[in-house]
């Protein structure tokens, strides 16, 4: 077992690999009730295919990875989340682009919990009764999105940034592809991409490391996944010209949603230092478009944005892009002003003052995201995916200098890079 | 943890030591009547106060200031319980010891306040900004058709009463407010409202209770809250509301009055029986109209003890509307009947026993209880409320669902809808 302590921020890491290859790590908190814990796995939306034995390569449906986290919950007929809520836990899933994740949260039997966690994941029970009946809850899921504008307009722009990469695709499918799927490519779905090989399983709460662990080793000391078929990670990667460069739809709102995304080329994919990468997009952002420059109050006083402003960055291994987007009235002229300040960027003078603010900014941003249990096992986790560690955050913000930040002003400077997404209201013609 | 509750002639003083955070927080909330004539100006005006003060005299400058505060997190909001309206200033600040020179964040967190609190700058131009952000924010509501759909149903049912106010106010109260109004709304939070103020952290009692006292000099005051909302209405028939929009799925709320009040003899078994009935993935509504018969994606109910009324809120198929309504009625009469297996019991009272100890690994969470306790001069005693949810039994939860007495239906539906 290996032990982090990060003084800085008060909070010691352990981590083992077990002989099955499942990464476990442990970070206990003392003086909570609660403990969470995540259990992921790299299957997410983009991971489309599988190798079989004879290195074929099988399609899967879209929508897959969703469907078997709806489904692993199912034990022969029955929904898991009982067992959990009996033992005061709350157990739920989501699944990402990347990834899906398992959780609960509880404030007793821990033990018994990660034991439950750890046995639905690993030991699925379909049946095809169970299978058919999802389809129509995850029918009804589709539609509730199709119903929310920001679902729609994120998911149209990325559409409109990606011509072929399988990030493209709806995390949940289609009514037409999640028809398509079976008992059968179910199992054969998890048994290659559930390989505890390919999970981390985060533990934080209150409890005691030795104990937990060796738990977990007992628990985990006969599972081994032997699987002839293999994962087949995406390696489609585009230059950062994008597929369509503007885009609207008419839906039932009254005041439009405006998008405005900037595609990153493939050598902005390089994960060394994805931290650093982010922490300096971020700096930028803030000191170009943040809530205290003048470009902010300009936006705000010309009418253009209201509080539902917003930015996102991001940047993963085969793909990244920003988007910045708002609630607006005036989506043509936010357009244009967005456009202005983001291509002018290379021109922009950044100031040493604003510069070392922003410092203070990331030390207390992620000082406040600390106190949650949550933020801790999901980013870790995110992050360790992406080979790097949450915890190095301060450091590597404290070797960030302003020429790095000068630096990132290129990702903003393609014009071919950027694409518009607008959700109008319907006209009233009838 | 350590909590005292201080009562002065003009506020009242919540500390709660603790250092099981990173981060401290400090909570100043106004309390007044529910009023139509005054709770739009009184939703508008936390925000104003929220962007300049006189000596943090513009956007760039306040915003500048809270950043350089390590992104002090620094939010204002408008609620309601009962009868009784609330404005909250609210700020989180990173404990000292995280600061590069051990800055006194806390002292100079607490004189933010007092500016906030004691200098606004009311200027025409904030104001016009803030009222265009109020009004664009009720405009967006109808983009999110589920909370659309609630705050439409709310309109109906409550037609004639109280409880139909929003606490955020309204579009065309919005659009009278005058520039003049907002001194005298000011002038009247800060003589006449109830003053709470509440700090959770690792903090030292008598020093902060003597920083508190210097900054914020308040005057004397009675107030006191009417904290339950009784009205009610006499009615035969049920309400039933439908209303086509261009929408890819149907929103469904139900709305039942129970006349459950909080903290009345029925108030621990009504919460039982709506975690049992509607409120959590365990619940009866959840698992046979998602899982068995797989009619939703998300189907829930809620309850609001200071009104005593029960909502049911899901997204259906408008070809299922009968179906749902019908099952939904056998499970009310299954829980009258006591005709469900025990185990719905034990897990709905684990649901309520874990959500209030996760409550406590949470400095917002141990805030809202104490705060609410001291409006209700009630004490702090989470095994008070684990012994009354576990004296619950099956013909208390029956007699509950008997409380339940149907009032409104609404459905938002598609126009191409099977």
């Amino acid at each position: 077992m290996n032990k982090h302590e990060f003084t800085k921020i008060n909070e010691v890491l352990y981590h083992e690999q077990l002989d099955n290859g499942l990464n476990v790590f442990l970070l206990p908190k003392e003086g909570f009730h609660k403990s969470y814990v995540t259990f992921s796995t790299k299957l997410g939306s983009i991971m489309t295919k599988i190798l079989d034995k004879e290195e074929n390569i099988i399609d899967l449906p879209m929508g897959i990875a969703h469907f078997l986290e709806h489904k692993l919950f199912e034990q022969d007929g029955k929904d898991i989340s009982g067992s959990f809520a009996k033992n005061q836990a709350n157990v739920n899933a989501f699944t990402q682009n990347n990834r899906t994740t398992y959780l609960f949260s509880c404030t007793d039997k821990l033990e018994e919990n990660i034991e439950l966690l750890l046995n639905f994941v690993q030991n699925p029970l379909f049946t095809i009764e169970g299978i058919e009946k999802e389809k129509g809850i995850i029918a009804s899921e589709i539609k509730m999105y199709e119903d929310d504008p920001n679902t729609v307009a994120y998911m149209s722009l990325i559409r409109n940034m990606f011509s072929k990469h399988p990030i493209r695709n709806d995390i949940l499918g289609t009514i037409k592809t999640i028809s398509k799927i079976d008992k059968s490519i179910l199992e054969k779905t998890h048994k290659t991409y559930y390989n505890p090989k390919n999970m981390v399983l985060f533990v934080t709460g209150n409890f005691k490391v030795d104990e937990i662990l060796d738990f977990i080793k007992s628990n985990q000391e006969n599972v081994n996944f032997n699987c002839d078929s293999k994962s087949y990670e995406c390696i489609t990667v585009e230059n950062e010209t994008v597929y369509k460069e503007k885009d609207e739809v008419n839906l039932e709102v009254n005041v439009p949603n405006f998008l405005l995304g900037v595609k990153q080329g493939p050598t902005d994919y390089n994960l060394e230092n994805i931290i650093k990468k982010e922490l300096c997009f971020s700096i930028l952002l803030d000191l170009t478009i943040g809530k205290s420059t003048s470009n902010y109050k300009n936006l705000l006083s010309k009418e253009l944005i209201n509080d539902s402003f917003g930015l996102d960055i991001t940047l993963e291994k085969t793909y990244g892009f920003f988007l910045i987007g708002s609630e607006t009235y005036k989506p043509k002229e936010l357009d244009v002003e967005l456009k202005k300040i983001l291509l002018n960027l290379k021109d922009e003078k950044l100031s040493e003052e604003d510069f070392l603010r922003t410092r203070k900014q990331i030390v207390g941003g992620f000082i406040h995201a600390l106190n949650s249990i949550e933020y801790i096992a999901n980013q870790f986790t995110k992050y360790y995916y992406l080979g790097t560690s949450l915890f190095d955050i301060l450091e590597v913000a404290d070797s960030i200098t302003m020429e790095d930040i000068e630096n990132t002003k290129n990702a903003f400077t393609n014009e071919k890079a950027y694409s518009t997404f607008t959700v109008y209201p319907k006209k009233n013609d009838e | 943890m350590d909590i005292k509750v201080i009562h002065n002639s003009n506020y009242t003083l919540n500390l709660i030591t603790t250092k099981k955070f990173k981060t401290t927080r400090i909570q100043v909330n106004f309390a007044n009547d529910l009023n139509i004539d005054t709770v739009t100006k009184r939703s508008i005006l936390p925000y104003i106060m929220h962007s300049v003060s006189k000596n943090l005299d513009s956007r760039e400058k306040m915003s500048k200031y809270l950043e350089n505060m390590y992104a002090a997190n620094f939010n204002v909001g408008v609620s309601k319980i009962g009868k009784t309206h609330f404005v909250a200033f609210e700020l989180s600040i990173i404990n000292d010891n995280f600061t590069f020179n051990d800055e006194k964040l806390f002292k100079k967190s607490i004189d933010f306040l007092n500016e906030i609190i004691f200098n606004p700058y009311f200027n025409q131009e904030i104001f016009k900004e803030e009222t265009r952000l109020l009004k664009e924010f009720y405009d967006s509501v109808y983009a999110n058709k589920m909370k659309y759909a609630i705050k439409e149903m709310r309109q109906i049912m409550f037609e004639n009463e109280l409880y139909k106010i929003d606490p955020l106010g309204c579009k065309d109260d919005l659009e009278k407010i005058e520039f003049n109004d907002l001194k005298d709304i000011y002038n009247n939070m800060i003589n006449n409202d109830l003053v709470t103020i509440s700090i959770i952290g690792d903090i030292d009692i008598v020093e902060t209770q003597k920083m508190v006292k210097d900054a914020f000099i308040f005057k004397d005051r009675i107030f006191k809250p009417v904290l339950l909302d009784n009205e009610t209405k006499t009615f035969n028939e049920v309400t039933q509301i439908e209303k086509v929009i261009d929408v890819n799925q149907g929103k469904l709320v139900i709305g039942y009055r129970n006349e459950s009040m909080y903290l009345s003899e029925d108030y621990y078994k009504t919460l039982v029986f709506n975690v049992l009935f509607g409120a959590s993935s365990e619940s009866m509504l959840f698992k046979e109209i998602r899982e068995e018969k797989g009619l939703v994606y998300f189907i829930n109910s809620s309850y609001d003890p200071y009104k005593g009324v029960v909502f049911i809120s899901a997204g259906i198929k408008a070809s299922d509307f009968d179906n749902v309504l019908k099952t939904t009625e056998n499970i009310i009469s299954n829980i009258i009947k006591m005709d469900y297996n025990d185990d719905f019991i034990s897990t709905a009272k684990s649901i309520i026993n874990n959500r209030l100890i996760e409550g406590l690994d949470s400095n917002l969470g141990i805030m809202s209880r104490v705060f609410r306790n001291s409006l209700f001069d009630q004490k702090f005693d989470i095994e008070e409320i684990q012994n009354q949810i576990f004296k619950v039994t099956k013909e208390d939860i029956s007699n509950m669902a008997k409380k339940l007495k149907l009032d409104t239906v609404y459905l938002l539906r598609g126009d191409k809808d099977e």
